[in-house]
């Protein structure tokens, strides 16, 4: 986490323009240049302004947008609801389609819906998921208005923003959704090769409760694994399906900003990002432990 | 060959040919503004209709499916050369500068390629090279990772040890052994990293991070569209077509190259 930090401070210091053009516009005389540089600090020496970034994002003084010049602790606050939202509702129904999809399909191989759904795993994965969010777009919105093509809705009304995401996370989920699929049918088929399935089986135990309690629990560790990866991919994924939908939310921030050199706030949308995919993977790594009681954590 | 190869080669390869062939053949050029056919959906003339500002869309179709290709490829290039080194080097050392750079490459693997692709896009600007440059560097984490692993996997085995025992430098054994085994892993992730960094170029392209128009690239040929969506869908429906063709054949080769070369990463 440390080392994302020092690595996106660089990055954009190193490498970055002048935020001075932005912040007074194209025509400026290096005189206002300097004295806003001086300002904004950016005339000390490097080391100085990387302590003075740590010292500030400890106390959470994440400073201000040089665009909107508001504080940047209020626009993450008020974005990252809708993002997150976003994020969880599209992995929910990632795992809601792609596990049985695969888990069905793994029980009946070479039947028809197991082509189906490889099929399935192979075209969704392949289409972008704004591609599919302007497919929902054309469809389900324009075509036949049934949802509303963009807007994240009120603060206040839950249920409006609940309907408001569902175009969005699904198109975001079914794009992960193929991913899923296929590792799923891949680990069950795995899985149910091993011996201890036909034990269940001899036990005289009903079909289903074998695949559920013994099948499906060992096949999870791979699936987990990719889902932890699949994390990463849904937050990218989030500043896509944001700016096809109109929503709000960090990755319409995270877009504006790159557009606008706002350095402030890309660096610590970048931070943050970092961030949830650092808790995202010890999420996972929890997980692990829950399912297989032969993992401890020393 | 089996099936999946054939069929993944040959939607590539009739993409290829088509970017080469039509502006060879075609009548209109994808940068020439028809004042008179503005918005026009598919005719006898314009096979895919026109854009917004007259362009015909079947001209820049073309030349899209080519240019995101070649900004793929070269990525993937750029990410080999750079990270590939890198990976054999480090699992060659072994021990703590081993750990050292692998501690690097966890770091920048957590990001998702979109991320990183939008973060040196932030610092270096938009347009063709700095967006080859961002997705090739953003890809060489992967390719580290991987020749890693693959160095690691045969670095212990027999030939190397006679090699050592010839009294062969560390560096020549890397050139020779190490890279030449690695090969078949190398062109199987190669392919699957070329579909996702076409897929990242399309999608920086959509946000107007990357190429910018009029060159036609098909991620700004969506965005493009997108604003028309209700009188003509398919300026943002064909471009998008075209591009999950394209990752679906880069898949289907990427997973039949694998079962022919590298079986054991099923």
């Amino acid at each position: 986490m440390f080392g994302v930090v020092t690595i996106v401070f660089s990055v954009m210091r190193v490498a970055g323009g002048d935020p001075t053009y932005t912040i007074l516009g194209h025509y400026a005389s290096p005189e206002a240049q300097e004295a806003l540089r001086h300002k904004l600090g950016l005339d000390r020496p490097l080391h100085v302004q990387y302590f003075d970034y740590l010292r500030r994002l400890a106390t959470f003084d994440l400073g201000y947008s040089l665009l909107q010049k508001v504080p940047i602790t209020g626009l993450i606050a008020y974005n990252i609801r809708f993002t997150l939202e976003l994020s969880i509702a599209g992995f929910l129904v990632a795992l809601m389609v792609g596990l049985p999809l695969g888990i069905i399909a793994a029980c009946n191989p070479n039947g028809k819906i197991d082509h189906l759904v490889r099929i399935i795993s192979l075209i969704f994965p392949s289409m972008p998921p704004f591609y599919i969010g302007i497919i929902f777009i054309l469809t389900l919105a324009i075509m036949y208005p049934l949802f509303p093509p963009s807007g994240g809705g009120e603060l206040g009304d839950f249920w409006g923003r609940m309907y408001r995401l569902i175009l969005p996370a699904f198109s975001l989920g079914l794009f992960v959704s193929g991913i899923i699929s296929r590792i799923t049918r891949a680990s069950m088929l795995d899985t149910l090769k091993k011996v201890h399935v036909t034990v269940a089986r001899s036990k005289g135990l009903p079909e289903f409760t074998t695949i559920m309690k013994h099948v499906f629990r060992n096949a999870l560790i791979p699936i987990v694994t990719t889902a932890g990866m699949l994390l990463a991919g849904i937050l990218a994924g989030t500043v896509m399906t944001e700016i096809v939908f109109g929503r709000p939310g960090l990755g319409k921030l995270l877009v504006l900003s790159v557009n606008s050199r706002d350095y402030p706030v890309v660096e610590t949308l970048l931070a943050l990002y970092a961030l949830i995919v650092a808790f995202a993977n010890l999420g996972v790594d929890l997980v692990y432990a829950l399912i297989d009681p032969r993992i401890t954590y020393d | 060959m089996n099936n999946l190869i054939k069929i993944g080669l040959s939607i590539i390869l009739a993409l290829v040919l088509l970017t080469f062939l039509v502006p060879i053949f075609w009548p209109y050029s994808p940068y020439r503004q028809h004042s008179e056919a503005v918005l026009k959906p598919p005719s006898a003339g314009h096979w895919f209709g026109t854009d917004e500002a007259g362009r015909d869309l079947f001209a820049r179709v073309s030349i899209a499916i080519g240019i995101s290709l070649s900004v793929g490829a070269l990525s993937v290039l750029i990410g080999a050369v750079v990270g590939i080194p890198f990976g054999t080097v480090s699992a060659f050392s072994g021990g703590a500068p081993d750990i050292l750079m692998q501690r690097g490459v966890d770091i920048f693997m957590s990001f998702p390629l979109l991320i990183m692709g939008l973060m040196f896009i932030a610092a270096v600007g938009s347009g063709l090279w700095p967006l080859v440059l961002a997705i090739g560097i953003a890809q060489s984490p992967r390719f580290a990772r991987m020749a890693r692993g693959c160095t690691l996997a045969i670095k212990e085995s027999e030939f190397i040890e006679a090699s050592r025992s010839f009294g062969a430098s560390n560096t020549h054994i890397m050139y020779k052994h190490i890279l030449r085994n690695i090969t078949g892993p190398l062109i199987v992730q190669s392919v699957l990293f070329l579909s996702d960094a076409i897929m990242v170029e399309a999608g920086l392209s959509f946000l107007g991070l990357g190429i910018q128009p009029p060159t036609p690239t098909l991620g700004n040929l969506i965005r493009g569209g997108v604003s028309f969506l209700e009188i003509t869908p398919w300026i943002s429906i064909i471009p998008g077509a075209f591009l999950s063709v394209m990752i679906m054949g880069l898949h289907l080769l990427g997973d039949g190259l694998r079962d022919r070369l590298a079986p054991e990463f099923r």
